[in-house]
């Protein structure tokens, strides 16, 4: 059990009150410059709050009243940052196994390394990696160490774009496969849905918003939420069929058309912006694959446009203009269709999600 | 030329620099990591023989270590003598001289590495020595090599400081740079010219060595950092 209470006054004024759960993944998303990883660097024991506390389960590791800072070595955490930080004079194996015992080291390090696919690389040295085989090993020394949770800061940043594809998929199954706890702090929305389970909302220091990844990431609580994760339904679906370069997902019982991700996984977000969802009433024909029957729940006037709320099995939002509004003669309660071209349905593949039930 | 000269002046340089290495790595490397106010205070008295005569240097280890200050009267109740015009007293003012060219390529070299490496090795269960041992001096060894050879090299050809504390005793305190001296003033030119010449030689050979073992000493990953 992960418990957190912090307050963090001094420079830009930070006051982060949270819990954590105490498995899965916890995505700590916002904003660059929005504390997040100061956030974690105060978890790993690496800065230190000006007061507050924070309780890792039983343990203590920080309570300005009682005067308590437990170092990081008292901490076992797993911190991997999105500079690797791996020990240039020592090879890869030795940089692994730099957390380990030196007798548990030849069963712990190569395990580790064949996990995150680098036990090839074993002999080398970190300025002969690339920039993903570094974070690799540097994920694989985290976990070699036996931590009791592990926090990662942005591990994909750095990489380039089919590098940090790659790792993401590996890293969601490097996670399930170690079942640690860990906290990962991104801004990058795809990397938030494919990894975690539950998210924290942060900006300017504050928690905004704390929950299930596709409940926050849909129905952001306050407008400064919405800002931070963009108006974007995240739908929970699964793959049912491909055909033709196209999936076909069910969404909650309603069927949905996207493009095919190409990956193995059935599990999926599927997230569709809200100024790509085209309004229609009654059933006027059209070529677009997905056509909802949708109920309209509340309508917002958002400067020139219109934020409409929908209920069509799911909550789904749409942008039209003003004069659409008058047109379609919107309110709560009325029956709508809503229009989602196939290619707009952006699939975001679950990789450490356990399958839903 | 001045054989036991030359052989007290190795010794002295050789035993300075073995000490400076013990003093010296906690030091350099309270001094690149502390966030303490002392440090203001201890960074100039490191620094300090840089610029102070070394007469005035050697004029203050003579007193402290003399018979008549407490630090000397204890010095004689332990080792039985005065330190002053002996050869551990002539060390003790040596280590003071050359501290700051052992410390200062020590604590640069610590500074240099980079802190997100100790940051990792503290998050992976290393203790502040251990991670010490395992990541900062490998990584600073080059700087804590050139603070070693440099504390040698000063000492070799210190001349005021061992005037002042070791005398002048042949095979004890007579360095070979005492040792030209004397031979200057003795108007014996060719034995200052030959003792000299292989002072001259020695230093090339050391600072050659150090060029040598700075250049091509290069860690893995280092180059690129």
């Amino acid at each position: 059990m992960i418990d957190i209470a912090k307050a963090f006054p001094g420079g830009p004024s930070l006051r982060f009150e949270l819990t954590l759960r105490p498995a899965g993944t916890t995505v700590l998303f916002g904003p660059s410059g929005s504390g997040k990883t100061t956030l974690l660097r105060m978890l790993a024991g690496l800065d230190r709050p000006d007061r507050g506390r924070i309780q890792f389960g039983k343990t203590t590791w920080f309570d300005s009243e009682t005067g308590v800072h437990a170092p990081p070595q008292k901490r076992r955490v797993g911190y991997v940052t999105q500079e690797s930080a791996l020990f240039p004079h020592l090879s890869v194996m030795d940089n692994a196994g730099f957390g380990v015992p030196v007798p548990d080291r030849p069963t712990r390090v190569p395990k580790m390394l064949i996990l995150m696919g680098v036990n090839d690389l074993a002999a080398r040295f970190p300025h002969e990696l690339s920039g993903g085989q570094k974070q690799r090993v540097a994920l694989a020394r985290a976990v070699a160490a036996r931590p009791d949770v592990l926090l990662l800061d942005e591990p994909l940043s750095a990489l380039d774009a089919a590098s940090r594809e790659a790792l993401r998929r590996d890293l969601g199954r490097f996670l399930r496969a170690v079942s640690l706890p860990t906290v990962l702090v991104t801004h990058d929305r795809s990397e938030a849905l494919a990894l975690g389970d539950e998210v924290v909302l942060v900006a300017n220091g504050r928690v905004l918003q704390q929950g299930p990844i596709a409940d926050v990431f849909s129905r952001p609580a306050s407008l400064e939420a919405a800002r931070v994760v963009g108006i974007e339904a995240v739908v929970p679906a699964r793959i049912t069929g491909r055909s033709e370069g196209l999936a076909i997902l069910d969404a909650f019982g309603v069927t949905l058309t996207a493009l095919d991700p190409g990956t193995e996984v059935t599990e999926v977000f599927a997230c569709i912006r809200a100024d790509e969802v085209i309004l229609e009433p009654g059933d006027s024909p059209t070529s677009a694959r997905n056509r909802l029957a949708a109920t309209v729940t509340a309508v917002h006037l958002e400067s020139a446009l219109v934020r409409v709320d929908l209920d069509c099995g799911f909550p789904l939002a749409a942008f039209i203009t003003r004069a659409a509004l008058r047109e379609l003669n919107l309110s709560a309660g009325s029956k709508v269709s809503a229009m989602i071209k196939a290619p707009a349905v952006h699939l975001v593949p679950r990789e450490a999600a356990a399958p839903r039930s | 030329m001045d054989l036991q000269a030359l052989r007290v002046s190795l010794l002295l340089a050789a035993a300075t620099s073995f000490c400076l290495l013990l003093i010296g790595l906690p030091l350099g490397y309270w001094l690149a990591f502390t966030r303490s106010r002392l440090r203001l205070i201890v960074e100039p008295v490191v620094a300090l023989p840089l610029v102070l005569p070394p007469t005035v240097l050697g004029l203050c280890v003579l007193l402290a270590l003399g018979p008549r200050s407490p630090a000397g009267q204890a010095l004689e109740r332990i080792t039985g003598h005065t330190f002053a015009f002996t050869f551990e007293g002539l060390l003790v003012a040596s280590i003071l001289y050359s501290l700051p060219f052992a410390v200062q390529p020590f604590a640069t070299a610590f500074a240099g590495v980079d802190i997100r490496l100790r940051e990792a090795a503290f998050c992976l269960g290393a203790s502040q020595f251990g991670t010490f041992f395992r990541v900062i001096l490998p990584l600073a060894r080059r700087g804590v090599l050139a603070g070693i050879i440099l504390s040698f090299a000063h000492t070799l050809g210190e001349f005021g400081v061992v005037l002042m504390v070791g005398g002048n005793i042949p095979g004890v305190t007579r360095t070979a740079s005492i040792a030209i001296y004397d031979s200057v003033q003795a108007l014996d030119y060719a034995a200052a010219l030959r003792t000299s010449a292989v002072l001259v030689g020695l230093s090339l050979v050391i600072l050659a060595a150090t060029s040598h073992l700075l250049g091509g000493l290069v860690l893995p990953g280092a180059r690129r950092r």
